[in-house]
C-alpha cells in the first residue's frame, strides 16, 4: 500500500473491506450458533465429545462442563440465598427509612445555622453552615476556609504562613447540585441506595435524648455511613462515616447564629491577606444573583429542547437534534438524539409537542446521560459499550440548555449594560486562556460576552462566544507572561457564537425561563448559520423512578452495566 | 422493523453470518477461539435485540455495531492487549489461501488495533459502513467539521502505524 498517493481514502476502504474478507469462519461454526439460536437443540453426544462434535467454541465448552458439575453446588447457593432474603428488611421498609432520612435532611436545611463539631482521623474539624445567605465555614485544625456563595468569594487562611487568600468561590459551580454538606450528604445516600446498599435502622438514647440510627453499608462493604436523627427535633445529630480504613464524626446542633467572619473562628486580625480573584466585584455579585434564581428554579420537570438550522427562505426550523431532560431532587437524565437529515427523510414539528413524542417513542436516542452530584453514568448507545461512570460529575449541560448559560468565572469583567426588548440587560465579560503545554496549544482560547436580565429570573438574554479570537486587551497578565506563540499561528477555527432569547415563558411557581433562543455562528469564512432553540418544559408531570434507574435500560440494546 | 419475527432475523443470519465474523475475526486476528466466541455473542445479543431493531439502518449496519462493542468489551476485559503484528501467528489461521492476502489482512488488523479506539472507530464508520461524514456527525451528534477533522487526523495516524507496521515487518523477514 503506497500511503503516500493522495487517494489515500480509497486505499483505506478497500484495505477494510479486503481484510473483513479474508476471513472466513470454520463450516461447523454457522450452523452450530445456528442451532443455538433458532432451535434450541443440542446434538446428543458423550461428556468427552461433545464440544467437538457440536463446533462450540473452546470457552463454551469449557462453561458447559463447569456448569454441569457446579448445578448441585449452585442449588444450594439459592436456597442459601432465599434464607438470607427472607431475613432481609423488605423492600417497602428500606423505602420507608430512607425517607425518613430525607425528611431529617430538608427539617435539618429549614434552619438558619447548622453548626458541627468533629474530627477526621486525628485532626479536628468545625463546621458551620448558613443556609440564608448561603455561607460555608469549614476549620480544620487550625486552617480555616470561609466560603460565601453571595459574595462568590472564599477566604482560606493558612495558619502554617499566617495568610488568607482571597480566591474566587467555587460554589457557584455546585449550586443547585450540592450545596453543603447536607445536600452532599443526601445525594451521596440516594446514589448509595440506587447501587443497592444496605440500610439498617436501630435506636439509642445519648443525653436522655431518643435517636434513630440509620446505618447505610456500601455494596462492596467498603463505606459505613451513620446518621443519627433526634427523634424529638427529626434533625440530623450525628453522623459518622468509616471509609478505606479513616474514620470521621460530627455531632450536630442548630444555633440561632453563627460566625460573622473568618477571625471569629480564631484567624488573627494582623494575618496577611493574598487577593487572587479573577473576577471583579460585578461580576461576582451578578454570577451570585444567577445561581440563586438557578437555585430557585422549580426542581422537578421534563424539557423537549428542540434545536435546528433554520430555512433562510421560509424562516421554519428544521429539527436535527433533540435532547430531554429529566430532572428530579438528586436526579437527572439527559437523552441526546440527533436526527438524520436526509432527503425525504421526516423531521419532527419542534412546535408540537404530541408529534415530538410520538417520534422519541418511535426511536432510540443516541445516547443518555444519567448524572449526580458524586458521578455519573453515561451511555452511548450509537458508537461504543461506553457505558460507566462519567467523568464529568456534578451539574451537565442542564442550564446551558434551559434557563441560563452557565457564565465562566474566569476573569470576570464589567461591561456597560445593553438596552434589551425585556428591560436593561447587566453585562459581564470572561475569559477561558488557552491551555498551553510544553509550548504546544492544546486548547484554544475563548472569551465570553453575558448579559443578564435582572427582571427574567437572571436568565441569560443575550450570549456571545468567541473561540480563537482573542484580543489582545482581553489577555489576562499571567497569561502574557507565558509567552506562547501568537494566537493567529494556532486559530484555526476562530469562530463566533451569538444566542438570544426570543421569547420568554413562565413556569407556574412564576419562574422565566426562555422558550425559543436563536443561535447565530459565524466561522471565520463563509456564510453565518441560524440556528434556533425551542424549549417544552413540563414542571406538572411526574416522573417515575425508572425513568432514573440503569437497570431497566431498555431492553433488547444490549447495556452491561460497566464501571471504570 | 418492529414486528418481524425470528424467521427473519434467521435471514439476516443466513445473509450476513460470515461479514460478521469476518469483521470480528479481523479484529480479534490471530485469536480464532476468541473470534468464534464474540461472533456468537453478538448473535445472541442480536437475537435479544431484535424486536426493539427498527431499521433506522441496514441489518449488517446493526449487526456491526454490537459487533464491534462485543469486541472493545472483549479488549477491555482481557489482559495484556496484545498488538497486531508482534501477536504471532494463528494455530488455525481462518484466512483466505490467497498470496499475500494473510499478510495484508494482518497489517491492517495491526494497525487498526494499534490506533485509539475512536480512530478506528471512525475509519470502520466511514470506510467499511460507508456512512457520510453527516451520518457519523448525527450519530455521534458532533459537527461535520469536528468530524471531517477527526478523519482527517484518523487517516493520518492510520498511515503512520501502517507503514510502521509494514516496515518492521519487511525487516523481520
Amino acid at each position: 500500500m503506497n500511503m503516500d498517493t493522495s487517494d489515500i481514502e480509497v486505499q483505506i476502504e478497500r484495505s477494510l473491506n479486503e481484510a473483513v474478507r479474508a476471513f472466513r469462519p470454520r463450516p461447523p461454526l454457522k450452523e452450530t450458533i445456528r442451532r443455538r439460536l433458532f432451535r434450541r437443540e443440542e446434538p446428543k453426544a458423550g461428556p468427552s465429545s461433545e464440544g467437538a462434535k457440536s463446533g462450540l467454541p473452546n470457552r463454551k465448552r469449557r462453561i458447559l462442563r463447569i456448569v454441569k458439575w457446579c448445578a448441585p453446588a449452585a442449588a444450594a447457593c439459592v436456597a442459601a440465598a432465599l434464607v438470607i432474603l427472607a431475613l432481609l428488611p423488605s423492600p417497602t421498609l428500606v423505602e420507608s427509612a430512607y425517607a425518613e432520612l430525607a425528611e431529617a435532611m430538608q427539617k435539618s436545611k429549614s434552619a438558619q445555622w447548622v453548626h458541627g463539631v468533629g474530627h477526621r482521623g486525628d485532626t479536628q474539624l468545625e463546621l458551620w453552615i448558613c443556609l440564608h445567605p448561603f455561607r460555608t465555614i469549614h476549620k480544620s485544625g487550625q486552617n480555616v476556609i470561609f466560603d460565601d456563595a453571595e459574595t462568590c468569594r472564599s477566604l482560606c487562611y493558612t495558619h502554617e504562613n499566617n495568610t488568607i487568600r482571597v480566591e474566587d468561590s467555587t460554589h457557584d459551580f455546585r449550586a443547585g447540585a450540592c450545596q453543603s454538606l447536607l445536600d452532599y450528604l443526601m445525594d451521596t445516600i440516594t446514589q448509595d441506595r440506587d447501587r443497592g446498599a444496605l440500610l439498617e435502622t436501630t435506636h439509642q438514647t445519648v443525653n436522655g435524648r431518643k435517636r434513630k440510627v440509620f446505618t447505610v453499608v456500601s455494596v462492596d462493604g467498603k463505606t459505613r455511613r451513620t446518621l443519627a436523627v433526634d427523634e424529638a427535633s427529626r434533625r440530623l445529630a450525628r453522623y459518622e462515616i468509616s471509609e478505606h480504613g479513616c474514620e470521621s464524626a460530627f455531632d450536630f446542633d442548630y444555633p440561632a447564629s453563627g460566625p460573622e467572619d473568618i477571625h471569629a473562628l480564631g484567624v488573627p486580625r494582623d494575618a496577611k491577606v493574598l487577593d487572587v480573584r479573577t473576577r471583579d466585584d460585578h461580576s461576582a455579585r451578578l454570577l451570585a444573583r444567577a445561581n440563586l434564581a438557578k437555585e430557585r428554579f422549580d426542581k422537578t420537570f421534563r424539557a423537549i429542547v428542540c434545536e435546528g438550522l433554520v430555512d433562510e427562505g421560509t424562516g421554519k426550523m428544521r429539527v436535527d437534534t433533540v435532547r430531554v431532560y429529566y430532572q428530579r431532587p438528586h436526579k437527572r437524565r439527559v437523552e441526546w438524539w440527533g436526527i438524520p437529515q436526509g432527503q425525504g427523510t421526516p423531521s419532527p414539528d419542534a412546535e408540537d409537542v404530541p408529534e415530538l413524542e410520538r417520534y422519541l417513542a418511535t426511536h432510540h436516542p443516541a445516547n443518555v446521560d444519567m448524572t449526580g452530584p458524586g458521578g455519573g453514568l453515561f451511555y452511548n448507545l450509537t458508537h461504543s459499550t461506553y457505558v460507566g461512570k462519567s467523568s464529568q460529575p456534578g451539574e451537565p449541560g442542564l442550564f446551558q440548555n434551559l434557563p441560563w448559560q452557565t457564565i465562566r468565572d474566569h476573569y470576570g469583567r464589567h461591561i456597560p449594560d445593553l438596552p434589551g426588548p425585556n428591560g436593561p440587560l447587566l453585562g459581564t465579560r470572561n475569559v477561558q486562556p488557552a491551555r498551553v503545554f510544553n509550548g504546544k496549544v492544546h486548547g484554544l482560547p475563548v472569551r465570553w460576552t453575558v448579559y443578564l436580565n435582572p427582571k427574567r429570573d437572571y436568565v441569560a438574554e443575550r450570549y456571545e462566544q468567541w473561540i480563537g479570537d482573542f484580543q489582545e486587551d482581553w489577555v489576562p497578565p499571567e497569561e502574557k507572561a507565558k509567552n506562547f506563540p501568537p494566537l493567529s499561528e494556532y486559530a484555526r477555527e476562530p469562530g463566533k457564537r451569538t444566542t438570544t432569547v426570543l421569547d420568554y415563558d413562565k413556569t407556574p411557581s412564576g419562574h422565566w425561563y426562555p422558550r425559543r433562543r436563536l443561535i447565530e455562528i459565524e466561522g471565520k469564512d463563509g456564510e453565518p448559520v441560524k440556528r434556533m432553540s425551542i424549549i417544552h418544559l413540563d414542571t406538572k408531570r411526574q416522573i417515575p423512578d425508572e425513568v432514573f434507574d440503569a437497570a431497566r435500560f431498555e431492553a433488547g440494546l444490549d447495556r452491561p452495566i460497566k464501571s471504570w | 422493523m418492529t414486528g418481524e419475527t425470528p424467521s427473519d432475523l434467521e435471514a439476516v443470519f443466513d445473509r450476513h453470518f460470515e461479514d460478521v465474523y469476518g469483521y470480528v475475526a479481523y479484529r480479534l486476528y490471530p485469536d480464532t477461539e476468541a473470534a468464534e466466541d464474540v461472533t456468537q455473542e453478538v448473535f445472541l445479543c442480536a437475537m435479544t435485540g431484535w424486536p426493539g431493531f427498527r431499521g433506522n439502518s441496514s441489518p449488517l449496519t446493526w449487526l456491526r455495531s454490537i459487533a464491534r462493542r462485543k469486541v472493545v468489551d472483549y479488549f477491555r476485559t482481557r489482559d495484556p492487549p496484545r498488538t497486531g503484528v508482534d501477536a504471532g501467528a494463528p494455530e488455525q489461521a481462518p484466512v483466505v489461501d490467497e498470496p499475500g492476502v494473510k499478510e495484508r489482512a494482518a497489517l491492517i488488523a495491526g494497525a487498526m488495533r494499534a490506533l485509539p479506539e475512536d480512530y478506528a472507530e471512525l475509519l470502520e464508520e466511514k470506510y467499511l459502513e460507508g456512512l457520510s461524514v453527516r451520518e457519523i456527525a448525527r450519530r455521534r451528534c458532533r459537527t461535520e467539521n469536528a468530524v471531517s477533522m477527526s478523519l482527517f487526523r484518523a487517516r493520518r495516524a492510520f498511515r503512520d502505524v501502517f507503514v510502521k507496521l509494514q516496515v518492521r515487518q519487511e525487516t523481520s523477514q
